[in-house]
């Protein structure tokens, strides 16, 4: 080995605290990058294969009236429509469903399915117990999250609402679909783990629980050819549609469920992207000021190094090789944590949706290891390079001189001069640090930049989550104001059902609607969705947040959610089309899972054929558990309630979830920020390391050290927080708009996040100031002043 | 017209340079114009008061600075103009410089320090080797694998002069290379240094204020105010007598 080689690998050795901080930032960087994106990958593989071996629809079709399964299958509708490799019908029925021995009501889904053989189409995961015996079994299957919230088990009863009385029936399965991998509400959009029962039982007993004959409203298909989708749609569409049944279809993509996964996967996608390069950004800096104060700290070295009469290119070539090094160590770091990382973030992940079928993706990710490890050495191997050449091309005589003659001094600094006039601010230790900062102004800014960017995900994080609660404390209580909203199995008289509502001891006020789904498409593109659309004659249960203040007006005016304008890529006064009828759209809203679509009561009953009548109400109640159960058993055709105060628990649930990830990423900025800002201080301190010996030569007391080199911290650290700030605003408003997909969000930010970032940043700078003092304490003074032995 | 005379050329010319540094307004002239020449094998000591441009004029010669002005000619190619990639070249087959601080590397031992020298020049066949005879001239045979925390300042200027010595160089450089050592030891180091003059034929311009060194030039030169003289310009500059201790 050659001479210099021992020398790095030695000094490598010794300086263990710098190099462990290059190591940390680098391999902390790849794991971020590569382990989120693994673990991404990992979780879109697994999606994948569940869909795979449950053989999921590629999209659906609804039918608004329930539809003799003969018109499907004599013909047998393969023969009529092109395109479709398989096929299965099913009842999708929302009722209320009551747990054995409990007087709690929960929404729930009911899936009626073939009893005599498995669903051809969206076949369900067996996580316990056995499908269905036959058609005539009083038999169900309940959903995991539904079964593990309320503890149900195999042998267990529920009890289902039939529009009349509940009837018993008991578990044999509990079973996993991937269209409820989120347990998304069909009507409110939002996921609810614990309250929302989907539950399958065996088609004949659907039938004979609600008084259907040979029925069917959904059905599943599965493609041969995804690029005719659209065409094959509009020709079931054209085929099946009466004057009565109005029949739209949801691509799988469109659909709830699978549209939160995939917003989801999309959103992880970002982060991982997001966050890696904010890290790898962060590294940057962090391998610049580390290094570069490393090379230069061998200033005297690389004096002696050229005096001996060696080649420029030498001394630089020594110092890349000092950073390569340093970045196959940090990749080989970067690469374990990453694996670590993926394992973990995929298990959290997969634990929150219980997906029984996972996967892994290595060599999909195999690029995004190549593409971090890649960066993560370029970025040493320049950053030494780039040092190493400035430290190269001095001259020996300037490298040889003494280590205080690269300080040129010829005036105060501006803020010395400002400052030392106040009071209390006249002595060295502020006087110090403040021509150190000013001293190399493109560093110290550079540190405040970093040591911004640093906090920026700790600040970021903390007020997405506060945005986020904002909007759901908005919506929940200057939007949606009703206590409850009853909808209705089939669409009755509006005054009817109002005075109905009215004559209830608990119901203080009741507002009816009318609610359905239509397709909307955009005419001359082919953007097209089904979408559900409501009809509200000026509630005062309900506001709507529309942007210009736009209000619903009668007319072909139609209302649209901002995601789902966003989709239709519309905005106020373009054209939409439903059926025959053209819409223009009036106004564009702005709430939180706003897929929805609002017309004038009138407009919408003529829509949706259903003049004079509504679907459904909104009502305000003086005791909701009272409420629930009189209004289920007033007679009235109620098919089930959703409570509102339900719907926001269930949501928060799952926030408590998202925000256990959240913290994790909290976490790590917390480490990035403790890390650089240790790293600034003690870099800083160290690489003035004589100006301390000297100041310990003449008897500086550790109260002494402690203010200047603390001075120094909580400049940086305050002027470092003030970067943050405005940055960390804007980052917060530009999370939101990547989530614009899944929800709409406003900015809106808690003092509190504002004030636990800057305590972070004075936590981190207050452990390196300490572990700075405790550096300088410990030098050996001998050493020092004898040999200039600097390690 | 060459004559036969000026054929013999000197191993080391220095004429008419200046050295002008200026820092802002202020224009600090540490060579006013000096004059001085050695020939092969010649041991040269420079003596002169604390500024008076010592340092600045070995630079000269080492090819560690270049003049503002003048001419320095060494080992018959004229180094006035040279790049900094010519003045590398020159340091490293030409020049062995010692410094008074030891500026040896921490992390390598006393004879990775040495090997420095050869690795540097692209030169390290046997460099173990050479290293350890070049240890031995200067009494350090058995140090080889010592840290420089490990020796003492003696010791470690005598490997600083080991590493100075071990490419064979024509001529060493050194700035008070006893300065920061007890007389005691610099007169040990300085007898290596004479040695290595003597058995080695290596030409030596040393800057020193050691009378044990002086003693051993055969030319002394003065330096004051920027400018070479063959006698004292002032009391202070010429060698104390009064610290004359023999054994
Ligand atoms: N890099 C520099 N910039 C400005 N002035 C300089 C520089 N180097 C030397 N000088 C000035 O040049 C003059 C000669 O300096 P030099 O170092 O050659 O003195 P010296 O004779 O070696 O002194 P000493 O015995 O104290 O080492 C001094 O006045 C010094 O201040
Ligand atoms: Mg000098």
């Amino acid at each position: 080995m050659t001479i210099l080689n021992r020398k790095l690998l030695r000094e490598l050795k010794t300086s263990k605290l710098r190099s462990s901080l290059i190591i940390i930032a680098l391999g902390l960087s790849i794991a971020i990058y590569a382990g989120f994106m693994l673990g991404y990958k990992n979780i879109e593989a697994s999606f994948d294969l569940s869909e795979e071996e449950t053989n999921y629809e590629d999209f659906r079709v609804s039918f608004s009236n329930y539809t003799a399964i003969a018109n499907i299958t004599s013909p047998e509708i393969t023969t009529v429509i092109d395109n479709i490799a398989e096929y299965d019908y099913r009842i999708w029925q929302p009722s209320a469903l009551k747990v054995e021995g409990e007087a709690t009501e929960f929404t729930a889904y009911i899936h009626g399915v073939p009893g005599d053989r498995r669903p051809i189409v969206n076949d369900v995961y067996m996580q316990k117990g056995e499908y269905f015996t036959s058609d005539n079994a009083t038999e169900v299957l309940v959903e995991t999250h539904f079964a593990k919230a309320q503890d149900l088990d195999l042998g267990d009863t529920i009890e289902i609402f039939s529009g009349e009385g509940f009837v018993e029936y008991t578990i044999v399965g509990i079973i996993w679909s991937p269209e409820y991998t989120y347990v998304t509400n069909r009507l409110t959009m939002l996921p609810d783990w614990e309250n929302l029962g989907a539950v399958w039982m065996p088609i004949k007993q659907t039938q004979a629980l609600f008084g259907f004959g040979d029925v069917f409203n959904e059905l599943l298909v599965k493609v041969e050819n995804k690029e005719l989708i659209d065409t094959t749609i509009n020709s079931i569409i054209d085929e099946y549609q009466t004057e009565n049944t109005i029949v739209s279809a949801t691509k799988k993509e469109d659909e709830p469920d699978t549209y939160m996964k995939n917003a989801d996967v999309g959103f992880m996608d970002d982060m991982s992207i997001i966050f890696g390069l904010m890290v790898l950004i962060i590294a940057i800096f962090v391998l610049y000021d580390t290094i570069s104060k490393v090379v230069e700290s061998q200033r005297n070295y690389i004096g002696v190094m050229s005096s001996l009469g060696g080649n420029k290119w030498k001394i630089v070539f020594h110092y890349v090789k000092f950073g390569t090094l340093l970045g196959v160590i940090s990749s080989v770091v970067g690469v374990i944590f990453a694996l670590l990382l993926s394992y973990e973030f995929m298990h959290a992940y997969t634990d929150i949706l219980q997906l029984p079928i996972t996967d892994t993706d290595y060599g999909g990710a195999l690029p995004y290891f190549g593409i971090a490890i890649g960066v993560g050495l370029l970025i040493t191997v320049v950053v030494s390079f780039l040092s190493a050449l400035k430290a190269a091309s001095i001259t020996p005589r300037e490298a040889m001189s003494s280590a205080y003659v690269q300080q040129v001094y010829t005036k105060k600094p501006l803020p010395e001069r400002v400052l030392t006039k106040v009071p209390g601010f006249k002595s060295l230790a502020i006087r110090i640090p403040i021509r150190g900062i000013m001293r190399n102004k493109r560093r110290s800014l550079l540190t405040f930049i970093t040591y911004g960017l640093s906090m920026l995900i700790v600040f970021g994080s903390l007020g997405f989550v506060n945005s986020f609660m904002h909007q759901m404390d908005y919506y929940y209580n200057d939007i949606e104001k009703q206590d409850i909203s009853v909808y209705l199995v089939n669409p009755i008289n509006q005054t009817e059902l109002n005075e109905g509502l009215l004559e209830l001891d608990q119901v203080i006020k009741a507002e009816t609607f009318v609610n359905g789904y239509v397709q909307i498409s955009v005419p001359e593109t082919n953007k097209t969705r089904s979408t559900e659309v409501y009809g509200y004659d000026n509630p005062t249960l309900r506001s709507f947040n529309m942007k210009d203040d736009s209000v619903i007006e009668p007319g072909n005016y139609i209302y649209l959610g901002s995601i789902l304008a966003k989709f239709l890529d519309v905005e106020k006064g373009s054209e939409v089309e439903i059926g025959d009828t053209t819409f223009e759209v009036g106004g564009i809203l702005q709430e939180l899972m706003d897929q929805t679509a609002f017309l004038h009561y009138e407009t919408a009953q003529e829509l949706l054929g259903l003049e004079g009548l509504s679907t459904g109400a909104l009502v305000e109640v003086s005791d909701v558990n009272l409420a629930k159960v009189e209004i289920l058993e007033s007679g009235l055709p109620v098919a089930f309630l959703i409570v509102k105060s339900e719907i926001y628990d269930a949501f928060m649930t799952m926030m408590q979830a998202v925000i256990g990830i959240i913290f994790i990423v909290i976490f790590v900025g917390l480490l990035v920020v403790a890390l650089f800002s240790f790293n600034t201080v003690v870099m800083d301190v160290m690489s003035r390391e004589m100006e301390f010996v000297n100041f310990r030569t003449l008897g500086a007391k550790k109260r002494t050290l402690y203010k200047v080199i603390g001075a120094q911290g909580l400049i940086i650290a305050f002027l470092g927080s003030l970067a943050a700030i405005p940055i960390g605003y804007l980052g917060v408003r530009w999370f939101n708009t990547i989530v614009e997909e899944m929800m709409y969000i406003q900015t809106k930010i808690n003092l509190s996040s504002f004030l636990i970032t800057i305590a972070t940043g004075l936590v981190a700078s207050f452990i390196g100031i300490w572990a700075a003092v405790r550096h300088v304490r410990k030098l050996e003074l001998v050493d020092v002043t004898r040999n200039r032995v600097n390690t | 017209m060459i004559n036969l005379s000026e054929k013999k050329e000197h191993l080391i010319e220095v004429k008419n340079v200046q050295r002008i540094f200026s820092m802002g307004e202020v224009e600090v002239q540490a060579l006013k114009g000096a004059n001085l020449t050695i020939d092969e094998g010649e041991f040269v000591v420079i003596l002169g008061p604390s500024g008076s441009g010592k340092t600045t004029l070995l630079n000269q010669i080492g090819g560690i600075d270049t003049p503002t002005s003048g001419e320095v000619i060494v080992d018959g190619k004229n180094i006035t103009d040279y790049s900094s990639d010519e003045l590398t070249e020159h340091r490293r087959d030409t020049i062995g410089w010692i410094f008074q601080f030891f500026n040896l590397i921490p992390s390598l031992t006393a004879s990775e320090n040495v090997g420095l020298a050869l690795e540097m020049a692209e030169d390290m066949e046997d460099w173990e080797i050479r290293a350890q005879e070049a240890l031995a001239l200067v009494g350090l045979g058995d140090k080889g694998d010592r840290f420089p925390a490990q020796l003492s300042g003696g010791e470690q200027q005598r490997v600083a002069i080991a590493r100075a010595l071990v490419k064979k160089p024509k001529i060493i450089v050194a700035d008070e290379p006893t300065g920061n050592l007890d007389w005691k030891t610099g007169l040990e180091v300085a007898q290596v240094m004479k040695n290595l003059n003597q058995e080695e034929g290596i030409t030596f311009a040393v800057v020193s204020h050691d009378i044990s060194i002086s003693e051993m030039a055969n030319q002394v030169l003065y330096m004051h105010d920027g400018l070479i003289y063959d006698k004292p310009q002032s009391a202070e500059s010429a060698p104390s007598a009064k610290k004359v201790v023999t054994e």
